[in-house]
């Protein structure tokens, strides 16, 4: 049957150049950081023998170091937690409105953010939350002079500024999903006198379930290395892990410790999408487990 | 059945949460104070005279706008490419050849950026256009060629088949009855390459220097330490373009289909 397709030979050379982009610029480096991260040298000097875990050691040795790491993810969970609190009732109304009118305009409203350059998107919460804004005016009035520049400098700006980063990529992974639930399955449960809560906890998210998951993976490791919006927002005192990273390569050209920083980093976002894997799959299996006819009523 | 009342309100409250920094932006863009103040006061073009004025920004722009075109056009031959070959090998090493081509999606930019930069260093190379240029394909190359395969993914086989039958070459295949088919993907996809080569910072940040910066890596460091309504003037251009493109893309060609969301179309 295969007499007409084009053969093997010919797939291999559409490949080529693009496997060969991927090699050198994704591959190559990957490698490159590893190898540059296993050298204990002076600042600047690259490559080195015998490879040794030296820089690991130092960099997850330093208290300062775990300290910035834990507040990085601690941050990075919360504004994953408020992105999924947002994006869920976009997707339901996007993926159940009646009007086709209804449902484009809320897609391409909620997908704008993801046509502006993060820098923007920041800069309008720096206007929104920074001096001259209406946050730091209610501040101002409500707490004196010492809160002119309002929330900038603070968590709290940092996150509200990467959950506003992260919605769009929650939804990416939440509407699929919710489009994949059949009506009918909603309205069967309507009929049968579910409250529309109880339908929510009960129904809508054990069903779209796989999409939060991705949105929750997306959205945790964008959070842990967003670089941008927290140096804008919460500012150079409250160093967020990716400040390290950018200050090891950048300011100090400590090449081996900054290369270490960008694996660990690697490392835990890696780490975190197999947890949040994990997790999402718990309840199902513990239900699965109990006696059939048991918990009816 | 619909979303309650409750739902509907939320996410009312959600939507204006994402669009508000925007409208921030295009609104105080406008203002007549020399300092950016939301709400604005009073009515001035003068934020726009002087972004204008600021030749520096202008450069920079210049050079975002050919990084993108470049990018735009290369990484999606290259994803075209990459898509068409996928197809013709459909045995399970052309699966984890597609899992290679989503990789760079998992990898964070930032640590992207660092990688890149220093093989630039360990070859002793400095930063330029085509460095940028090679950084850009890689996360651009994952849009591109995800684009494309679901385009081609919609092609009855059975099309390419009778025309080989018929007397046609592979490439004449290739050529009149499956590329046309992927036509609004490779329209979508330099669309969204353009968007995400011109927006990031991710990688650019690490691979500029006083001759590589580009807007939005000098915008950035700009609002690291100033304050002023010429950003937001650029910032007002720099949303409304890409939105109203973005409107006209999706009228002609539909932009939903990266998304997930063909079935209600």
């Amino acid at each position: 049957m295969s007499a007409p397709e084009p053969r093997r030979s010919g797939a291999v050379g559409l490949l080529a150049a693009p496997v060969a982009v991927l090699g050198a610029m994704l591959v190559v480096p990957l490698l490159v950081i590893v190898a540059n991260s296993l050298v204990h040298g002076a600042p600047g000097v690259v490559g080195g023998w015998p490879p040794t875990l030296a820089v690991y050691a130092d960099v997850l040795g330093d208290p300062r170091v775990l300290a910035v790491l834990g507040r990085t993810l601690v941050i990075a969970a919360i504004a994953t937690a408020c992105a999924v609190l947002v994006a869920y009732p976009i997707a339901m109304v996007i993926v159940t409105a009646r009007s086709r009118a209804v449902r484009a305009f809320c897609t391409i409203a909620a997908l704008t953010p993801l046509l502006v350059s993060v820098v923007l998107r920041t800069f309008g919460w720096q206007v929104l939350l920074g001096a001259g804004g209406p946050v730091a005016a209610v501040l101002t009035a409500l707490y004196g002079p010492r809160r002119l520049l309002g929330l900038i400098g603070t968590d709290v700006a940092t996150v509200i500024g990467l959950t506003h980063m992260l919605v769009p990529f929650v939804l990416l992974g939440l509407l699929p999903a919710l489009d994949r639930i059949d009506p009918n399955v909603l309205r069967a449960a309507d009929t049968l006198g579910a409250s529309r809560v109880r339908i929510f906890w009960r129904v809508v998210v054990p069903l779209s379930r796989p999409g939060l998951v991705a949105g929750a993976m997306i959205g945790f490791a964008l959070g842990c290395t967003a670089y941008v919006t927290p140096a804008l927002l919460g500012g150079q005192a409250n160093p967020v892990f990716a400040a390290l990273v950018y200050e090891r390569n950048f300011v100090a050209f400590d090449w081996n410790t900054g290369a270490a920083l960008s694996v660990v980093l690697l490392a835990v976002v890696v780490l975190s999408g197999v947890v949040i894997g994990r997790f999402a799959r718990w309840p199902r299996r513990t239900r699965q487990r109990r006696p059939v006819g048991a918990g009816t009523g | 059945m619909g979303t309650g009342r409750t739902t509907q309100v939320l996410a009312g409250v959600g939507l204006l949460f994402l669009l508000l920094p925007l409208a921030v932006v295009v609104l105080a863009s406008f203002g007549a104070t020399d300092y950016v103040a939301f709400p604005p006061q009073g009515w001035s073009l003068h934020a726009y005279a002087d972004a204008l004025d600021h030749t520096e920004f202008r450069d920079s722009l210049v050079l975002s706008l050919q990084l993108a075109v470049l990018v735009a056009v290369v990484s999606t031959a290259l994803g075209t490419l990459a898509a068409l070959g996928l197809r013709i090998l459909r045995t399970r090493a052309a699966l984890r050849l597609e899992a290679l081509f989503l990789a760079p999606l998992a990898v964070p930019h930032l640590v992207l950026g660092v990688a890149i930069l220093q093989v630039i260093g360990l070859l002793g190379l400095g930063v330029s256009l085509p460095v940028l240029v090679a950084g850009h394909l890689v996360i651009c190359l994952p849009y591109a060629t995800r684009l494309v395969i679901a385009a081609l993914a919609t092609i009855d086989p059975n099309a390419e088949r009778a025309a080989a039958v018929l007397g046609a070459s592979p490439w004449y295949v290739v050529r009149h009855v499956t590329l046309p088919h992927a036509r609004p993907a490779i329209v979508a996809s330099l669309f969204i390459t353009a968007t995400v080569s011109f927006d990031d910072v991710g990688i650019a940040l690490f691979l500029a220097n006083a001759d590589t910066q580009t807007l939005p890596v000098r915008i950035f460091h700009y609002v690291e330490y100033h304050f002023a309504p010429f950003i937001a003037a650029l910032g007002a251009v720099l949303i409304v373009v890409p939105v109203v493109a973005a409107v006209a893309v999706e009228r002609w060609f539909g932009l939903g289909r990266l998304f997930g969301l063909t079935t209600r179309r």
